[in-house]
């Protein structure tokens, strides 16, 4: 077990109503209480893969350093980071927590990492809107998709 | 509400909104009518109310009633149940509009169990096979799912590998409950020997190994083999070379044949004349044309993949995945004997109907 011996301010996802499943470098969250989802791609996706493993702050620099590149600016990539929590915590996706449990570990290794990028989260529509197109039932006499 | 009876033990809602919307009747949609009747039968002796449920609350659609096969469906032309009346909800489809959020509140204003059905999950495993948007729409409908789903019915185990393989969290209990035909068995109609008459029943798509069965079209007739072919399927996606190279074929029309849509009579009526089937499919979830050529009385030549060794039937060839040993395990399985099999050895719809109503009601009355 692990506690925060830093000063940044420490998070954990709000699991009650979330949904988050990672695949090939991209999370997806799930929001059931507001029927919205996230996108999180590449960097944002380790970072939330980070939040999800409860790792303190503190250790997410190295972390990042030993995956991307040593290279990358602690300064910067605390701005960074602090600016991705911000936006996350506004979203409603963040409680503010003063222990974490995480063990320091490796991010998973799937997809192709190459320099640092600037962490994004991607606000997608509503759940219902993208569900429109299939590729079981929109496939008619001229192809797919045929919507309907 | 009306209730099909009076007093039923249990009422179950069967989410119908993209059956009703059906224009066509394919794969899926025979999979949800079959499986309909035999639940109404089997669970109807049981004292279980079935009707259909919108999740989403969408508007009644009447389209179906135009094709006579689904308006005989007892669920689709049956009582509409809302979803606070029900105790179990099934998703036999893979709906387009599905409210997850709606059932989320039912489960936890009546703790509702609910099981759906997976064919496969091929758009997460192979996304070259589809568009982007599609794999998108299927991964966030299959998070959907494994978050509020109790009971995940899969049609084979490579499925249930399949959603192991993502490391995904679920709580539901994953089930095994292989499809079957919708035919009864019936004796071969065309006779072993040199000819081979083959035909292929699949969407056009490239997943489906079409390009791979016109490549051992193509070496039989360079060597000398006295072939035809027919295809039967719709045009799928990402699939206008291979649309290019059929109907270019300078034996399009002649033994090569195309039928993008042919209903079942017509299925059966044309593989009376034909002594092999083909199941070229590089990825599949389940592959019912399996089952459906078997019972028609044809030998079966499919790829050598995991999900066609969990079958174990006679009359069953495997190729490897190239054009010349499809082509050689296809004149192979014209030449050999058709090997009678009993009537209840091949899998048919029933059977899966059983199955399931056997799951559902166990887990009702516990």
């Amino acid at each position: 077990m692990s506690s925060s011996m830093g000063h940044e301010r420490e998070y954990r996802l709000k699991s009650s109503s979330l949904s988050m499943e990672r695949l090939d470098g991209e999370v997806i969250a799930i929001d059931f209480a507001t029927g919205k989802y996230f996108s999180f791609l590449a960097s944002a996706a380790d970072l939330v893969w980070l939040l999800q493993n409860e790792i303190p702050r503190n250790m997410w620099h190295h972390i990042a350093q030993e995956a991307f590149d040593p290279s990358i600016d602690r300064v910067e990539f605390e701005a960074q980071v602090s600016t991705f929590l911000s936006e996350l915590d506004a979203l409603g996706l963040l409680e503010s927590t003063d222990w974490l449990i995480g063990e320091p570990v490796q991010l998973p290794n799937d997809y192709p990492r190459g320099a640092w990028s600037v962490p994004v989260v991607m606000v997608e529509n509503e759940l219902v809107d993208l569900l429109v197109i299939d590729p079981i039932h929109d496939t008619g006499d001229h192809g797919w998709p045929e919507v309907k | 509400m009306k209730y099909l009876r009076d007093s039923p033990r249990f009422v179950i809602g069967s989410e119908t909104q993209s059956q009703e919307c059906a224009e066509f009747v394919t794969g899926i949609q025979r999979v949800v009518c079959e499986t309909h009747k035999g639940l109404v039968d089997l669970l109807g002796l049981e004292g279980i109310a079935i009707g259909w449920t919108h999740t989403a609350g969408l508007p009644r659609s009447t389209v179906f009633q135009s094709l006579p096969y689904l308006a005989e469906d007892p669920i689709l032309s049956g009582e509409e149940v809302q979803l606070a009346e029900i105790d179990a909800l099934i998703v036999l489809d893979l709906p387009n509009q599905i409210d997850f959020r709606a059932i989320i509140k039912a489960k936890s204003d009546k703790n509702i169990k609910t099981f759906f059905l997976v064919y496969d999950i091929i758009p997460l495993i192979h996304p070259e096979f589809f568009t982007p948007k599609s794999v998108r729409s299927f991964k966030l409908y299959l998070q959907q799912l494994l978050h509020v789903a109790d009971f995940i019915i899969v049609t084979s185990d490579q499925v249930r590998k399949d959603i192991e393989s993502l490391g995904w969290k679920y709580a539901a209990q994953v089930r095994v409950v292989p499809l079957g035909s919708v035919h009864q068995q019936r004796a071969p109609g065309n006779s072993n020997g040199d000819r081979i008459s083959a035909l292929c029943v699949n969407t056009i798509e490239p997943r489906k190994g079409h390009n791979r069965l016109l490549d051992a079209f193509d070496f039989l007739r360079k060597q000398g083999s006295d072939v035809d072919l027919t295809l039967i399927g719709r045009i799928g996606w990402n699939c206008d070379v291979l649309v290019e190279r059929i109907t270019n074929h300078p034996d399009f029309n002649g033994r090569l044949k195309w039928i993008a849509d042919a209903d079942d009579n017509a299925v059966v009526r044309i593989a009376a004349n034909c002594n092999v089937a083909v199941a070229p499919t590089e990825a599949e979830g389940f592959g019912l044309f399996v089952e459906e050529a078997l019972t028609l009385g044809l030998k079966v030549v499919v790829s050598d993949i995991p999900v066609f060794r969990e079958r174990n039937y006679p009359n069953t060839y495997f190729a490897e995945l190239t054009g010349e040993s499809l082509a050689r395990t296809m004149l192979n399985a014209a030449r050999a004997d058709w090997v009678p099999v009993r009537s209840v050895e091949i899998r048919t719809m029933r059977d899966f109907s059983r199955d399931v109503a056997d799951l559902i009601l166990e887990n009702l009355l516990r």
